[in-house]
């Protein structure tokens, strides 16, 4: 396990070397779930910081973790949802009701994808975003694989009133 | 899952789209810390020195009861974010007026406490400059008996001490003071007798620190109590747009942030960063500042005790015209940043923690806006109407039916002038199938109209004209 010393005090991006099975699994899972958390989020920033954390929660773990991409896929998920739902909460407390702040890629499907509940959003994103299957989908997120079925039939009903 | 219906190649084709588009977006990973919070977003250099930090002090308290195979990370900080209306702090004072050319965004937030058992923090630089070395951020932490740190053993003028190992300039030293109180002091370019002799000049009066006489040309240039009030942390975001489509844009943050152990722990790595890559001084608003060139480049600079610092926060698309605003950006004058982000004017009141659009919507969009608005068809001049987020694109409006149907345009005002080449107008359909209208005018504004799904409000003819019409106002 990894102690305090074991880290360096870190100096410009560009100059860290990354050394290690988490380092590399650092370096080549970023990028991809950097993506996942924007889908979720619409923000990239907000998804870099989701993102931070999750590899910040799984790096304790890591040495006993069989499958890491998994756990983290699962850590980015569940903090996109918390995320969410705080945004959610904000929303409703002001006065008015305020646009999702919304990055980019503004048109009706993700319009209506944004509006769906966190859970039926989160499934939609990792089938098509991420092309997983019922199995995988269940794993990330918990969930039976009967209910994933459920949640992203009843999340493609509601895009097809909405986009109809 | 298997046999896509036509609402699954929607999604599976807008997916797509969206992913390619992603990945035109370098995303390059800051270095790995653990992390036991990340109060600067992105992929920075200030992100990795706070959690770094975080780490060291966490690890420090809680080192009574590590053992050798403890994990590195302790237990949480109390975050608090503030959901409720926040005021804007008084120090803020930017001036949010967008120009034509630039939309922007703001959000804020009030944290609790992030250290536990820091009691004091102090910055000792050479002449009182923020950018000058040697550096110190000297902090006076609980340290009870019996407390082991890993490191090399050293004794700074007769105390125990302990070096953490450092793969950089910035060195990190523990100092056990006895009584239940010790110090970690962070130096750059700082022999061992100067810290010696610093730490000799520190008294301590309960959770306070004070200096005595330094080394020559040390000063103390800021000495805070590391409280457990919230401090703030506010970013505007200024987005150029870079084509005339609105997919290409980058986007400049101004973060500002009045926490002092952040503040002091982020300007001394900024400046124990200077070494390996191009720095500039400058200064911004009167206030000196550094510039870091080369990937994750910043201006940074301070206000008594807030830190400021200007980056990248993103950029959106590739291409020819995003090396050309990406280039723009980087020939900023200091008199450009200053006239981005000046020091005088008030801000209108804060409304709450998320991103929200801000300061006046420019006029001429304004106006085309509510000629939309006051032409859309009967049955959608209900209030549901909202502004949509002012992003990179630009401006765009919505409105809905009690059917759910909903009428929305977009519009982008070109910063590179008025199109060449096809001015007429073209349709398209969206991932869901959706027909958009689109038209690159030779005024110089992009418009996307849309006007339902299977039943438009408007037939084809009729959202041509009105985009003419809106183009006129």
């Amino acid at each position: 396990m990894k102690r305090v010393e074991d880290v360096p005090l870190i100096g410009a991006p560009a100059e860290c070397e990354p050394a290690g099975a988490f380092d590399e699994f650092y370096v080549a899972a970023y990028a991809p779930m950097v993506r996942l958390a924007w889908a979720m989020l619409d923000r990239r920033d907000l998804a870099e910081e989701v993102v931070q954390d999750a590899f910040a929660a799984v790096y304790p773990r890591f040495d006993g973790l069989h499958e890491p991409g998994a756990y983290l896929r699962t850590c980015v998920m569940n903090k996109c949802r918390q995320a969410l739902r705080r945004r959610r909460v904000a929303r409703r407390r002001s006065d008015v009701e305020q646009p999702a702040a919304v990055e980019d890629y503004h048109d009706h499907l993700f319009d209506v994808i944004r509006r769906l509940p966190a859970r039926q959003r989160a499934v939609v994103v990792l089938r098509y975003q991420q092309g997983l299957g019922e199995r995988e989908i269940a794993d990330t997120l918990g969930m039976a694989p009967g209910t994933v079925k459920s949640c992203l039939s009843r999340a493609k009903d509601r895009l097809r009133k909405e986009l109809s | 899952m298997s046999g896509l219906d036509e609402l699954d190649q929607h999604l599976v084709d807008a997916y797509r789209t969206r992913s390619e588009r992603m990945e035109a977006v370098p995303l390059t990973p800051p270095p790995f810390v653990p992390p036991t919070r990340q109060s600067y977003r992105g992929p920075s250099l200030a992100a990795v020195v706070i959690v770094v930090l975080a780490l060291g002090l966490v690890a420090l308290v809680l080192a009574r009861q590590e053992t050798d195979d403890a994990p590195l990370v302790g237990t949480s900080p109390v975050e608090e974010t503030t959901d409720g209306p926040m005021p804007v702090p008084p120090w803020w004072g930017f001036d949010l007026r967008p120009d034509s050319e630039v939309t922007l965004r703001s959000a804020g937030r009030a944290d609790g406490p992030a250290w536990e058992g820091v009691r004091f923090v102090a910055e000792l630089r050479r002449n009182g400059d923020w950018r000058s070395r040697p550096a110190l951020s000297v902090t006076l932490v609980d340290l009870p008996a019996g407390t082991t740190t890993p490191g090399s053993v050293l004794s700074l003028g007769g105390r125990a001490a302990t070096r953490v190992p450092s793969v950089t300039k910035v060195t990190d030293t523990r100092v056990d003071l006895g009584g239940g109180q010790g110090l970690v002091v962070r130096a750059l370019d700082v022999d061992d007798a100067t810290l010696a002799a610093v730490v000799d000049a520190i008294r301590i009066s309960g959770d306070t620190m004070s200096f005595g006489a330094l080394p020559a040309g040390l000063q103390v240039m800021s000495a805070s109590t590391v409280d457990r009030a919230p401090y703030h942390e506010m970013t505007v975001q200024y987005d150029v747009v870079a084509a005339s489509n609105g997919q290409q844009g980058v986007g400049l943050m101004v973060r500002a942030m009045d926490e002092p152990m952040h503040v002091a722990l982020l300007s001394l790595m900024a400046i124990g960063d200077t070494d390996e890559r191009d720095v500039t001084n400058l200064t911004v608003a009167g206030h000196p500042a550094i510039r870091l060139e080369g990937p994750g480049d910043f201006v940074q600079w301070r206000v008594g005790p807030i830190l400021y610092t200007l980056g990248y926060a993103r950029v959106i698309g590739s291409g020819a015209e995003l090396a050309r605003a990406m280039s723009t950006l980087h020939a900023l004058t200091p008199a450009e940043v200053e006239q981005m982000a000046i020091t005088t004017v008030t801000v209108p009141a804060w409304e709450g923690p998320e991103s929200k659009p801000t300061g006046p919507v420019d006029p001429s969009a304004q106006r085309r806006i509510d000629r939309f608005l006051a032409e859309i068809p009967p049955g959608f001049e209900q209030d549901t109407a909202v502004p949509v987020h002012p992003n990179v694109s630009g401006y765009g409006v919505a409105a809905v039916n009690t059917a759910n149907a909903k009428i929305s345009l977009g519009l982008v005002r070109s910063t590179v002038g008025p199109p060449v080449g096809d001015t007429s107008m073209r349709t398209w359909r969206d991932g869901a199938g959706t027909p958009r209208l689109e038209w690159r005018a030779p005024s110089g504004w992009t418009y996307t109209l849309s006007a339902g799904g299977a039943n438009p409000a408007l037939t084809e003819q009729q959202q041509r004209d009105l985009l003419q019409r809106i183009d006129q106002s």
